[in-house]
This record gives C-alpha cells, sequence and structure tokens, in this order.
C-alpha cells in the first residue's frame, strides 16, 4: 500500500470507520512513513476541533418557549372546525405534490394515446400502398408484352382480344412463398411466389369447349429470373377424377 | 399508576432515558392517544437534542427555534406511525434532519449567516499569534469554535449531515445511513469528503498561520 492509497483511507482510518483488514494496512504503512503519520495526526485534531461545534447554552425559557408553542398549535388543530378539515380536503389536490403526479400521469397517457394513435394511422396507408403496389406488379405480370412466353387465354364472351385476362380479382391475395429448387442438388435457390386469380369465362384455347363457360384457375409463379415465369391453369372439369387436379401448364 | 410514576421521572437525563424504552414506549402510547401531557415530557426529553441538531444543521438559534418547533409537531402528528422496535432517536433525528432541510431550502438564510461568520473566522484566524502569549484560553477556544463552524458552512447539506450524525453525535453509520435514507457506502463517502474538507480548511485558516495547536 504505498502512500496514495493510504491518504485516500486516512479519513475513515482516523473515524474507525475502514473494515479491520483495510485499517491494519494503514496502521502497518503508518508506522514506516512519517508523512503519513503526521497526516492522520491532523486528521484527528481536526476531529478534535469538530468536537467544540457546539451550540450555544439554550435558556430553559427558549425551550419552554419551544414547547408551549406546540402545545397551543396541537391544541388549536384539535378543536378545528370540521369546516376546516373539509377545506383541507379540498384543497389537497392542489397541493404541488399532487399536481405534479396528476400532471406526469396526464402526460404518460396522452404520450401513449399518441403512440398508439399515430402508429395504427400509419400502419393502415402503408398496408395499403404495400397491396396496391403488389397488385400492379402482377397486373404487370399478368398483362401479356413483348417476348414474355404468356399464355394466351380466351378473351371474354363479348370479344375481346384473346391473351387478355379477362378479369383479376381486385386484391390478388399470396397464398404462399415456396422455395423453387433450380440446382440438381437441390439447394433451395429462387424464391418463387405464387398468385390465385379468378378468371371469368374463358374460351377458345381450351380443348374442351363445353368448359368454356366454367371458371378458371390461373396460377402464377415468377421465378427470380424475370424471364422464366410459370402459370398454371386448372378447369375444374377437366380432369374427371379431381377438379383440382391441374390440366394444363405454360 | 405507573403512567403517573413515569411523568415524575423528568430530571432523568436523556442517555437514560435511552436505555429505558419501555418507559418511553408508555409515553408514546399515552401521547398517541392524546395524551397532551405525556407528549410534553417526551419533548423535554428530546428537547436538547432536537435543538442542538438544529442549530448545528441551520447555524442560528432563530431557526433552530423555528426547526424545533415543526420537528416536535411533525413528532406528534406521526407518532402513531412509529414502530416500537425502532430507536425513537434515530426517528427524531431523521425528523430533525428533514425540517432543518426543507428550513434551509426555504429561507436560504443560513448560507449568509454562514458566510458571514466564516469571514469573522477568517479574520479572527489572523489574530491567533497576537493571542499566542498570555492567551486567553477561553477566547481561543472561542475562535476555535468559530474556525469549525466556518469550516462545517463550506460543506454540502449532505455532507453536513453525515459528518454531524456520525462524528459530533457518535452514531454508527449504518444509522446515519438509515436517517439520511441512504446506503452505508454513500455515507462513508460523504463523511470522508467532509473530513479531508474540514483537515484542508483547519490547514488554511489556523495551522498553517501559525495558530494554536490542540
Amino acid at each position: 500500500m504505498n502512500c496514495k492509497n493510504v491518504e485516500e483511507l486516512l479519513p475513515l482510518y482516523v473515524g474507525r470507520d475502514l473494515e479491520e483488514k483495510s485499517a491494519a494496512m494503514v496502521a502497518s504503512h503508518l508506522q514506516s512513513c512519517g508523512h503519513c503519520a503526521h497526516s492522520a495526526q491532523e486528521y484527528g485534531e481536526a476531529n478534535q476541533l469538530l468536537q467544540l461545534f457546539e451550540p450555544p447554552q439554550f435558556s430553559e425559557a427558549t425551550y419552554t418557549a419551544v414547547r408551549s408553542r406546540v402545545l397551543r398549535e396541537i391544541e388549536r388543530e384539535s378543536h378545528k372546525p370540521q369546516t376546516i378539515f373539509a377545506l383541507e380536503f379540498l384543497r389537497r389536490p392542489f397541493q404541488p405534490r399532487f399536481m405534479w403526479a396528476v400532471s406526469t400521469a396526464l402526460l404518460l397517457a396522452v404520450s401513449l394515446f399518441a403512440y398508439y394513435f399515430i402508429a395504427n394511422h400509419t400502419n393502415g396507408p402503408q398496408e395499403r400502398a404495400d397491396a396496391e403496389s403488389r397488385h400492379d406488379k402482377l397486373k404487370d405480370l399478368a398483362a401479356p408484352s413483348g417476348n414474355d412466353p404468356k399464355p394466351v387465354l380466351p378473351g371474354k364472351k363479348n370479344g375481346e382480344t384473346p391473351g387478355a385476362i379477362a378479369k383479376i380479382s381486385h386484391k390478388p391475395r399470396f397464398q404462399q412463398t415456396a422455395w423453387h429448387s433450380r440446382r440438381a442438388g437441390g439447394t433451395p435457390a429462387v424464391p418463387v411466389r405464387t398468385a390465385q386469380y379468378s378468371t371469368t369465362e374463358s374460351k377458345g384455347t381450351a380443348p374442351n369447349t363445353s368448359l368454356t363457360s366454367e371458371k378458371t384457375l390461373r396460377l402464377e409463379m415468377q421465378t427470380s429470373d424475370s424471364n422464366i415465369r410459370i402459370i398454371w391453369f386448372s378447369h375444374p372439369a377437366t380432369n374427371e377424377g379431381s377438379p383440382n387436379e391441374s390440366s394444363k401448364g405454360i | 399508576m405507573l403512567s403517573e410514576i413515569a411523568l415524575n421521572r423528568n430530571d432523568l437525563p436523556v442517555n437514560v432515558l435511552s436505555e429505558n424504552q419501555t418507559w418511553l414506549q408508555l409515553l408514546i402510547k399515552r401521547a398517541v392517544s392524546g395524551d397532551t401531557t405525556a407528549f410534553e415530557q417526551i419533548m423535554i426529553h428530546s428537547q436538547q437534542r432536537v435543538m442542538t441538531l438544529s442549530w448545528r444543521m441551520l447555524g442560528n438559534e432563530a431557526d433552530a427555534r423555528d426547526a424545533s418547533q415543526e420537528v416536535f409537531l411533525r413528532v406528534y402528528k406521526y407518532l402513531g406511525r412509529f414502530k416500537q422496535d425502532q430507536d425513537f432517536f434515530a426517528w427524531v433525528y431523521q425528523i430533525t434532519v428533514n425540517v432543518c432541510r426543507d428550513i434551509a431550502k426555504k429561507r436560504q438564510r443560513h448560507t449568509e449567516r454562514f458566510a458571514s461568520l466564516d469571514t469573522t473566522v477568517e479574520e479572527s484566524a489572523f489574530e491567533v499569534p497576537a493571542l499566542q502569549e498570555g492567551a486567553d484560553e477561553a477566547l481561543i477556544a472561542a475562535q476555535q469554535r468559530e474556525l469549525i463552524a466556518g469550516a462545517m458552512a463550506t460543506l454540502p447539506e449532505k455532507e453536513r449531515a453525515a459528518i454531524l450524525l456520525r462524528d459530533i453525535e457518535g452514531l454508527p453509520t449504518d444509522e446515519v445511513a438509515r436517517i439520511l435514507r441512504s446506503s452505508s457506502t454513500t455515507v462513508r463517502s460523504q463523511i470522508s469528503s467532509a473530513r479531508k474538507k474540514i483537515k484542508i480548511h483547519c490547514e488554511r485558516h489556523l495551522w498553517k498561520k501559525g495558530g494554536t495547536r490542540s
């Protein structure tokens, strides 16, 4: 233990506020260090001076006056009319401490309300915007353009151009996100999104013309490669066994 | 009968009362039930401690009187909350410290008073060498009291309360921590800091100027 450490501990050492182990180490150091021993002596003298911090001798009259005032106050309080107590009770809510507590509680409540309001308000439009953007993307995917290997679907009965999808449900609903493996090893590589569309009456390309009035299920999967798109059409009555089985793949 | 005997024990010194908890508990019970005579006895046996601590905290008699009055009013008001297993005088000290803090905050007068006292101490410290020969011991003692009062005035409020309770009232550190509603470590740190400052103050104003060393 060096002098610097001892100097830090001396104020507690002289007041016997140190643990035994530390006190023994300080005492050992003081025996060998005159400078620290002198400092310890000064602390002791300062402590002796502190004992002189005495108030003047208060007279008995002073004490009596204090007691009398206290007893008078107690007497006055005990005879306070009930109306004053009621006034005190009414006045209590306006005391500073109470007012602070109420203000803090109100501030917290308003903050929480504002947080939830803003959170809900911002999430709604965001979700709508996301849905619309998804819808637009799918629309783009569905629309025939350029060299895209899109299926040519029969148009509507009223003679629209074949190839145009007669109707896309207003809100395309993503059913699942699958992993399409393009590698032999089967490593999942390309996320494929699938969407389901309900088309209205279709005709022409279907081998069975009697099914033109049936609803066609279109299942479209977009791979990460924009040139590769997998679209499945399903006619419920194409397969006699199960209506859910796919009938055509493009 | 027992209560009458108790009320006749007015001349018992305070340290004897602290040992006789049963007698004090009896007075407290009676005071809680509204017996003002019993409460007056409690005041008589604790007034010196309260006044002295108030004076040491606030630095003047007028404030100490006001503080004592407020302390006893609070003691009477909250006596019902006092637990019998507690040390009554530690509880009173706690109230006293709180009241003195409130008064110091409200009035802010004690700082100026201590400051003026500090000036006096500084002036008198220069005169100490002249008093060495044929010194009047009482006068030197008075100067030393002023010096230590000036040193106490330099301390922050919390350090002053901690060192008053620990070094002057002689309470254990844990008890001081309980009264000040603080931890023992914090109190030890405050006490250490206060002792350093007092020593430095003494060095500056007394020892290095060739003043008296006790």
